[in-house]
C-alpha cells in the first residue's frame, strides 16, 4: 500500500490528511495524480497536475518521475514557510 | 541532546545559553537567532495585526530535513555545536517561533553556520505556517528574499569550487 500525507493548503483542498492506497499499477510519483482520483476531490488532482507542489518519498524529497517503492510514504507538500 | 527539537512548549534563551555553555566548553564564541511572531502584517505601512500563527510540520521529515542542514553548515562552517529548536501549534503575536544557537571557535563560523542554517530552515524544511488575524486566515508560502537569500549560498559554493580548481590545476602544473 501507498501512504499519502498531505500537509497545510493542499490537506485543506484534499479534505483528509492521508490517503491509502493499492499500488496497482502505478510506478512512479507522477501516477499518484490517477490513482488519487476516487479518493480525494478533482480540484486537488487539478492544484497538483501543474506538478508546482514538492513532493517527498519516504521523508525525502523527490521528484514527480521517482519511483514508487511498495510500502512508500509520499508527502504532498505546500511552499513551506517555517522560521 | 538533540540538536533538533521540534516542540508546542516556548523555550527559555538563557537556558538554552547555559547549557550550550556546559556542553561546547572549548566555543570562544555563540551566536543566537531567535525568531518572534510579528504582530502586523508584513506589509508596509500595514496597521492590521495578527493574533496568532498556526504552525505544522511533518513528523519525522522536518527532523531529519533540519539535521540534514546543520550537517551542510559543519562542512561550510566547521564549528562545535549547533541547535534548532522550532516550535508548532498556536504560536501568539510576539512568541518566540524559532532559536537556531551555533558555538565556535571564533564569531566568524559562528555567524556563518547559523545564516546558512536560517536560510536553509526557511526555504527547505518542512513547516507550514498559517497566519490568523484582522485579515482572516491565510497559509503563508515561499518568500522570494528567503529563496535569493539560499541562491547566493549556492552561488558562493559555485565560486568557492571553481577557486579550488583553479588551485589545483595551479598545483599539477607545478
Amino acid at each position: 500500500m501507498i501512504k499519502v500525507l498531505f500537509f497545510a493548503h493542499l490537506r485543506d483542498v484534499a479534505g483528509v490528511n492521508q490517503v491509502q492506497l493499492p499500488v496497482g499499477e502505478m510506478v512512479r510519483v507522477r501516477d499518484l495524480l490517477d490513482g488519487l482520483g476516487p479518493y480525494v476531490p478533482d480540484s486537488l488532482i487539478e492544484v497538483l497536475r501543474d506538478e508546482s507542489a514538492m513532493v517527498s518519498v519516504n521523508h525525502k524529497y523527490a521528484g514527480w518521475d521517482a519511483l514508487l517503492p511498495d510500502d512508500a510514504e509520499v508527502g504532498i507538500l505546500p511552499p513551506v514557510s517555517g522560521g | 541532546m538533540n540538536d533538533v527539537i521540534i516542540c508546542e512548549a516556548n523555550f527559555d534563551v538563557g537556558e538554552e545559553y547555559a547549557k550550550i555553555c556546559e556542553q561546547a566548553p572549548s566555543a570562544g564564541a555563540i551566536v543566537f537567532f531567535v525568531g518572534l511572531v510579528r504582530d502586523l502584517y508584513d506589509t508596509q505601512g500595514c496597521a492590521e495585526t495578527v493574533e496568532f500563527l498556526e504552525l505544522e510540520h511533518y513528523p519525522g521529515m522536518t527532523e531529519s530535513l533540519c539535521q540534514e542542514i546543520i550537517d551542510q553548515a559543519a562542512l561550510r562552517f566547521p564549528f562545535d555545536l549547533a541547535r534548532i529548536i522550532h516550535r508548532v501549534g498556536i504560536i501568539h503575536a510576539s512568541e518566540q517561533i524559532v532559536m537556531v544557537a551555533v558555538a565556535s571557535r571564533h564569531r566568524d563560523n559562528a555567524f556563518q553556520a547559523a545564516q546558512f542554517i536560517m536560510d536553509y530552515l526557511k526555504t527547505r524544511a518542512t513547516f507550514w505556517k498559517k497566519e490568523v488575524g484582522t485579515r482572516g486566515e491565510q497559509w503563508l508560502g515561499k518568500k522570494n528574499k528567503d529563496v535569493s537569500a539560499v541562491e547566493r549560498w549556492q552561488q558562493h559554493d559555485s565560486a568557492h569550487n571553481s577557486a579550488e580548481s583553479k588551485t589545483s590545476l595551479t598545483v599539477n602544473e607545478k
